[in-house]
């Protein structure tokens, strides 16, 4: 799962985890109907979408005549996860779902631009006499968000966070320390999960931290989350009106203000600018640099002068290159980077602009003891690869397509069947910047350490027939939920969500065999 | 025991997972006046506009990267209405916004679309409208010199390049604007503390990464079979090569078996939409199959596709005809000259004598000939 995905899951599951009527009054909002839709699966945008102009209830059959065989399992979840956000609703039978009115009602209106005039914030029609531009709200919030986490790498002669940041990573369980001194507080291996991430993951978790702590002040969620929401959706370099927000989300202003989210000159002052941080809130975070990469950027900068010609053009991209035979390079002098390689890399050696290690089975075994998942150093590697190796693994990548399009075109003007494998092929091609070889083998070393592996589940067993068994095995290996089954002993063994619906399935089928 | 050692890992493991790439959804809109007079009773262009724009919205909804392209074909010309590289979409926003500046005042399309709206829709919503309404003047003005062609094929390859352009292309250097919410964003990221000139020369490796994925959606009512069917095909393998399905809403009353084979060909989805009162229903549900998730859903698509070709000679289509044995070019007569029309190798005079004999002596041999499809 890459960290994208992760920082949508988690975000996924605070807002599941939302009481109904929080959730509903939520929708009340277009900007956060939009931001919510954005984070959703493609799947379940594209559910959404179809019953968002239809009228009438969708049957659940029609849903699932829509669906391959083979993605049954991926219309589950997506289902699922709709329904806990109650962003669908059973009708009385179960057989037909439709939207939840007012997320229906507030998402049309925002598609077709017949919101209410101020869903998007209210702009500051007034010039600024103070005027800020763009390049200036990019510095201001990359130098705010950087003084995080060069304070949680302990980089030297960085400024210390204010006490609300302390107390956020704190309570997060992302660095700990006795007392409130900030010499005191030392990073914790979630600390360094917490780097490897891109900065919206990061973002978002400070966010629900920040979220946990404002229940506790009494604050409401449900005004905290939509002016989140709204920041996403705010545009950048242009100023809005504090006037407009309710008094929670003046109170927040602040503390935003402490993470580099906006730009408020004095807490005075009547306009507060979102920067790149809150505008992006609720997108992809390609976009974005990775922190460390900032840190790098950082350096440069204050080393000056010819040095950083040179750096940046390799600082900026990453700077990893990995062997087949497990070596690593990184052109790299940044603290913070070399201390996220030390986790997992067993480095070697250390030169004024590169380190080198190796891969080995200990030091991949140690980081996952730590907690870091082999995706997760995965992705990492990925995303900092050096330009070399991304443009080697492309160079490769279009030599197979070339091939194979170059072997279906022959065949493909007139006949169907030739296209079947064509797309199969396609589809078979991945872009690897990493030597396989490598990915593998981190994914091994992980497998090694769960040869065990536990579920919580329910055990079917004593079924009269063999045909009545293959049914349900059947089913519940298209859903996903199958553990273990044995065909001769008749028994099998699902997860403990998949449970109710297998038995709602059986009880289906049960039924109409009787009748 | 075999179930222990092949399933629990990878079931549990790899998870299939649909990735949440950001696409480019490119909009052909053939707006030739005889289609759409033809299905005046049914819908007028106004409708299909809106829906259309509706349409666009809910694609860059998915995506905060989503990107969208509009090119209307008409009669004379191809055009791209979004983006449009001579205009500054950040002028257009702020003039709008302030009311009334002189350069949209003549204009009435502004006031269709709500300054209120998210900023991404309404930059794309104004322009569309704008250049629409100044599309459909062009073509009230140059009625008298309307050669019936339809210009779809160029339509097709603009929107082809410009995909390509959007997949590979490093985006800080494109001028064009959609890309450039994109670019200012990594390259502002950039120069958050960097120097902007090294960060542009050098993020091209790390776009090329990004995977973008892009479809082609073709909006049409024309009824007359007169799309070029030679540059049509060319576009189709190269839509097959780059991977980008091109998608056909067909209005109207015929089916266009050139487009049908456009969509088959591409994996896209060909629809007939026989009433377009609901079209934006259509539109969000047929239409709004993501690349990501095509290999996932049965798509709405008729499998019943004429594979017609058309004679390189006439242009009109044909069922039975000669094919040239170099080229494989095909016509329904034997050019006059006795030379191939595309690959200009000399038929043999002979095998051209014995073809047009003529139907009345000995027609059954005449036709296995035929079959054989041997000339030269």
């Amino acid at each position: 799962m890459s960290s994208s995905n992760l920082f949508k899951a988690t975000v996924n599951e605070y807002l599941e985890g939302l009481p109904q009527p929080v959730q509903s009054k939520l929708y009340e909002a277009p900007a956060t109907c939009l931001a919510i839709f954005r984070l959703l699966t493609p799947m379940a945008k594209f559910y959404i979408m179809t019953m968002l102009f239809n009228d009438r209830p969708v049957a659940l059959r029609d849903l699932d005549r829509w669906c391959k065989p083979h993605a049954k399992k991926l219309q589950f979840d997506s289902l699922k996860r709709l329904t806990s956000l109650h962003l669908i609703e059973e009708d009385r039978g179960g057989n037909h779902i439709r939207l939840n009115p007012t997320f229906r009602q507030n998402f049309r209106n925002c598609l077709t631009g017949s919101q209410q005039s101020n869903a998007f914030g209210n702009l500051c029609t007034t010039t600024d006499k103070h005027r800020v531009d763009i390049s200036f709200l990019d510095n201001f919030a990359s130098s705010k968000w950087e003084t995080i986490l060069h304070f949680m790498v302990g980089t030297e002669a960085t400024a210390t966070p204010t006490t609300s940041v302390l107390s956020l990573l704190k309570s997060g369980g992302l660095m700990e320390g006795p007392g409130n001194s900030p010499q005191n507080l030392k990073i914790t291996n979630t600390g360094f999960q917490f780097l490897l991430q891109d900065v919206n993951a990061q973002i978002w978790t400070l966010l629900l931290q920040y979220l946990n702590l404002t229940q506790e002040l009494h604050m409401d969620p449900v005004d905290v989350l939509n002016f989140i929401f709204v920041l996403g959706s705010l545009e950048l370099g242009k100023s809005y009106l504090v006037s407009s927000l309710s008094a929670t989300q003046v109170s927040m202003l602040a503390d935003l203000r402490d993470y580099g989210l906006v730009y408020q000159r004095t807490d005075s002052s009547g306009r507060f600018y979102p920067t790149r941080l809150a505008t992006t809130l609720t997108s992809d975070s390609a976009a974005l640099k990775t922190p460390s990469m900032a840190i790098e950027q950082a350096l440069g900068a204050s080393d000056g002068g010819e040095e950083q010609q040179i750096d940046t053009p390799t600082g900026n991209q990453g700077t990893v290159i990995i062997e087949t035979n497990f070596k690593l390079y990184a052109y790299t002098n940044s603290p913070l980077e070399i201390a996220i390689l030390n986790l997992f890399v067993h480095l070697k050696s250390r030169f004024t602009n590169m380190v080198c290690g190796q891969i080995t089975r200990e030091s991949i075994r140690s980081a996952l003891y730590n907690g870091i998942t082999a995706d997760q150093i995965i992705k990492f590697l990925e995303t900092h690869a050096h330009p070399q190796m991304k443009l080697l693994a492309k160079e490769k990548l279009d030599k197979k397509i070339e091939f194979d399009t170059s072997h279906n075109i022959n065949t493909a003007g007139g006949a169907p069947q030739s296209k079947v494998s064509g797309e199969g092929n396609v589809a078979q091609h991945k872009l690897e910047i990493l030597p396989p070889t490598v990915v593998d083998q981190i994914k091994l070393w992980q497998l090694e350490l769960d040869r065990i592996q536990t579920f919580d589940g329910y055990l079917f067993k004593d079924f009269s027939n063999q045909q009545e068994f293959d049914t349900l095995s059947n089913y519940a290996s298209e859903v996903g939920v199958l553990v273990w089954s044995d065909k001769i002993k008749k028994k099998f063994f699902v997860t403990a969500e998949g449970m109710t619906q297998v038995a709602e399935f059986a009880n289906r089928k049960f039924q109409r065999n009787r009748q | 025991m075999d179930a222990i050692s092949d399933r629990v890992f990878t079931e549990t493991t790899s998870t299939e997972t649909s990735n949440d790439d950001p696409s480019l959804l490119t909009v052909i809109l053939d707006v030739s006046p005889a289609g759409w007079y033809r299905i005046r009773d049914q819908t007028s262009i106004d409708e299909l506009a809106k829906s259309l724009l509706v349409f666009m919205n809910a694609h860059l909804s998915l995506n905060n990267s989503n990107q969208v392209a509009f090119i209307a074909s008409t009669p004379q010309k191809s055009k791209f209405l979004f983006p449009n590289p001579e205009i500054d979409y950040d002028e257009i926003r702020t003039s709008s916004s302030s009311s009334g500046s002189a350069s949209n005042q003549h204009q009435k399309t502004p006031t269709l679309v709500s300054k209120d709206m998210y900023r991404q829709f309404r930059v794309v919503d104004e322009a569309v409208l704008e250049e629409l309404n100044v599309v459909f003047d062009e073509i009230a003005n140059g009625i008298q010199d309307i050669n019936n062609n339809s210009t779809l094929s160029g339509a097709l390859s603009m929107a082809l390049t410009y995909t390509n352009r959007m997949l590979t292309l490093d985006q800080s250097i494109s001028t064009t604007t959609a890309s450039a919410i994109n670019s200012t964003t990594s390259m502002g990221a950039g120069s958050g503390s960097g120097n902007t000139a090294t960060n542009s020369s050098t993020s091209n490796p790390s776009n090329s990464i990004t995977s973008m994925k892009s479809r082609i959606l073709i909006v049409t009512a024309n009824d007359e079979d007169d799309v070029k069917y030679i540059p049509v095909m060319n576009s189709i393998f190269a839509a097959q090569k780059m991977r980008t399905s091109i998608d056909i809403a067909k209005l109207g009353f015929e089916d266009s078996s050139y487009l049908q084979q456009a969509a088959d060909a591409t994996n896209g989805i060909y629809f007939h939409v026989h009433d377009p009162r609901g079209i934006v229903q259509t539109l969000t549900s047929a239409f709004f199959i993501e690349p990501s998730i095509r290999p996932f859903i049965i798509l709405p698509t008729n499998s019943n596709v004429n594979y017609r070709a058309s004679c390189f000679v006439t242009g009109k289509s044909v069922d039975i005809g000669f094919v040239c044995s170099v080229c494989l070019c095909i016509m329904s007569k034997i050019p006059p000259s006795g030379k191939c029309p595309a690959c200009e190798s000399v038929f043999d005079e002979k095998i051209i004598a014995q073809l047009s004999k003529g139907p009345s002596v000995l027609s059954k041999k005449k036709r296995k000939i035929d079959t054989n499809g041997a000339a030269k």
